[in-house]
């Protein structure tokens, strides 16, 4: 008889404790997934930015040179560039975001002005992800 | 009536899954407790950021009128301006005791702190145009450009 209630008490144990980690392990998912999003929303916050001040360099500036020159890249025959930027948007060889920025610029048909489009794309420099893509286009007169 | 002896797991097994349980529930509050923090204060860095840059993009987006962004020596560092000359009063934006100011005044008037609106906590408030038709504002919360419709003589 002894020995039966022993039994059914490990029996009744185990089963709770296998719930127990069953339970743990769900919540450290949720709290890692939590963790996750929470990195992922400032990552999300500071792109946005980023992308802000690249645009409004885009529209604040008269000339692809000058753009380029605002955006701290020395202005060459290349239409688009790969940088390694921080938070702020600023080249820094430690940043944690890739900027890729793809400037083309094309004369209008009726040859007076130019019209410029520039295509940027914003990831993270630890996983790769695309946080952020957009088009921006000006009109450049001559 | 014979009293038969417990063998010692019996004591042993129940301390030792309480033991465990117990490791388990303090090992999940530390970290809920860490990922709650971690979540609260990115959040705040968030909205903190996103308070002081937007409200400074948008206020030189509503002003932006011909010489109406100007960057003056402030009480503490340079203030940006933003001038309302058909109404004949300016806006002054500027840092003072760590804290964004906002001041409505009526135009060339000096400084008045005392009559300033605080708009959030700052520590570094930096305004220069980068081209005539760039601002470009560096707070401890980021930096922020802003694209101008029109060429802003008053720019030092």
């Amino acid at each position: 008889m002894n020995h039966r209630k022993n039994t059914s008490f490990y029996v009744e144990a185990l089963l709770l404790t296998l719930f127990f980690f069953c339970m743990t392990a769900i919540l450290v998912c949720m709290f890692a997934a939590a963790r996750k999003e929470s990195i992922l929303a400032r990552s999300l916050t500071q792109s946005q930015q980023i992308a802000q001040n690249v645009s409004a360099a885009f529209y604040g500036t008269s000339s692809p040179q000058d753009f380029w020159q605002a955006m701290g890249t020395p202005p060459d025959e290349t239409p688009s560039a790969c940088l390694t930027v921080n938070a702020n948007g600023e080249e820094c060889a430690n940043g944690e975001y890739i900027l890729t920025l793809m400037l083309d610029v094309s004369s209008c048909e009726n040859g007076l002005g130019q019209m410029a489009q520039l295509s940027l794309s914003i990831r993270h420099t630890s996983d790769e992800t695309e946080l952020f893509s957009d088009c921006f286009m000006r009109y450049l007169p001559q | 009536m014979k009293h038969q002896k417990a063998s010692p797991i019996t004591y042993v097994f129940p301390m030792v899954l309480f033991t465990l349980l117990l490791c388990c529930i303090l090992v999940l509050v530390v970290l809920g407790s860490n990922v709650y923090q971690t979540l609260t204060e990115q959040q705040q860095q968030n909205n903190s950021s996103r308070i002081v840059l937007r409200y400074l993009s948008s206020a030189v987006h509503s002003a932006d009128r011909e010489n109406a962004v100007q960057i003056r020596p402030g009480p503490q560092g340079d203030a940006l301006i933003l001038i309302d000359h058909a109404a004949g009063y300016e806006t002054r934006i500027y840092v003072m005791d760590q804290v964004l100011m906002e001041e409505v005044s009526t135009l060339g008037s000096d400084f008045s702190p005392q009559n300033a609106q605080s708009v959030g906590s700052c520590t570094e408030f930096e305004p220069w145009f980068s081209t005539p038709q760039l601002l470009c504002i560096k707070t401890n919360e980021g930096t922020v450009k802003t694209a101008l419709h029109t060429l802003q003589g008053g720019s030092q």
